[in-house]
């Protein structure tokens, strides 16, 4: 089970990466007592069978490891809403892509921490491969984006554990701007 | 800490590449691998991911690079991590905590040595080659 709301999410982004995304838009945004987290891509999305196949632990497309016979992603994010009583959606379409979204209450005692996000940031935006990353961050009164482009424009390779200190620095500087408002 | 700008960002980009060029012109001649597919992640992939980056910090390595990619196929000894570099045989290394990160970098890329005890694959014919000799 994954430790924290961050784990969840960096787990969601590695899985639009194994979809051969090319963009990948993560949203998260609190507001009005509900933390709205958001991953769509543009990759090889899921058939009306395999999406429901997909919440099942005992399922696995057996692509990456063909005598694999679990695949723990989405059901460990579907317990944990379950556990909080909040709300689920995936929609997704073979070529198209998938957009999985949840909706949490952030009052609920059983709801995991949320995790160190500017690090969840800074690695979902470094995840390998040629693709664009888009991060909306969304509080009350404030927030920022962050896109790959414009991170590895300022930085370079992401995969220099130099330019992935800055970024996480960087991001550490828009979290504490958001709480300081 | 100020909230920054991307120019910034850039201007510390700048400041830091000044000082990695005057202290070391190496290009990254090692590549560590961090399996950060579910059950990775799970076991605790991103604190190995974190620990990696300042124990390199730590002792000024600037011909690392530092990759993340699905599960490398060793879930039972997640965290796992492959390290690929000269002179030494590529290697997956399991139960990586943040701890044993920080051996690896010691040990592995600065000492070129093996940290036995939690190499779980692909080291095999290297290694035996060594020992018969």
């Amino acid at each position: 089970m994954h430790a924290s709301l961050a784990d969840l999410l960096l787990d969601l982004v590695h899985n639009a990466v194994n979809a051969k995304a090319a963009t990948i838009a993560v949203r998260w945004a609190e507001r009005d007592g509900a933390l709205d987290i958001k991953v769509a891509d543009d990759g090889s999305g899921m058939s009306e069978e395999t999406q429901q196949r997909a919440l099942s632990p005992f399922y696995t497309d057996g692509v990456a490891h063909p005598t694999r016979k679990v695949g723990l992603g989405l059901p460990f994010l579907v317990q944990t809403v379950d556990s909080v009583g909040g709300e689920f959606r995936l929609d997704s379409e073979p070529g198209r892509g998938t957009v999985v979204a949840v909706l949490l209450p952030v009052d609920h005692v059983d709801l995991p921490a949320h995790g160190d996000l500017s690090e969840c940031f800074a690695y979902a935006l470094a995840v390998t491969g040629p693709r664009e990353v888009v991060i909306d961050r969304v509080a009350i009164d404030d927030g920022y984006t962050l896109r790959r482009s414009e991170v590895e424009d300022a930085l370079g390779d992401l995969e220099d554990p130099e330019s992935l200190r800055l970024l996480i620095a960087y991001i550490r500087s828009q979290e504490e701007a958001v709480w300081q408002r | 800490m100020a909230k920054m700008s991307l120019d910034d960002l850039r201007a510390m980009r700048d400041q830091k590449r000044r000082e990695l060029e005057m202290r070391d012109a190496d290009n990254k001649t090692v590549q560590i691998i961090v399996g950060m597919g579910t059950s990775g992640i799970a076991a605790g992939a991103k604190n190995t991911l974190s620990a990696f980056l300042a124990e390199l910090e730590q002792h000024g390595l600037t011909n690392v690079s530092l990759r993340q990619t699905g599960s490398l196929g060793l879930d039972h000894a997640e965290p796992t991590v492959e390290v690929r570099m000269a002179d030494m045989p590529t290697v997956i290394y399991g139960k990586v905590t943040p701890k044993v990160a920080g051996e690896i970098v010691r040990s592995h890329i600065m000492n070129k040595t093996l940290v036995d005890e939690h190499v779980f694959d692909r080291p095999a014919a290297d290694i035996l080659e060594r020992k018969e000799q």
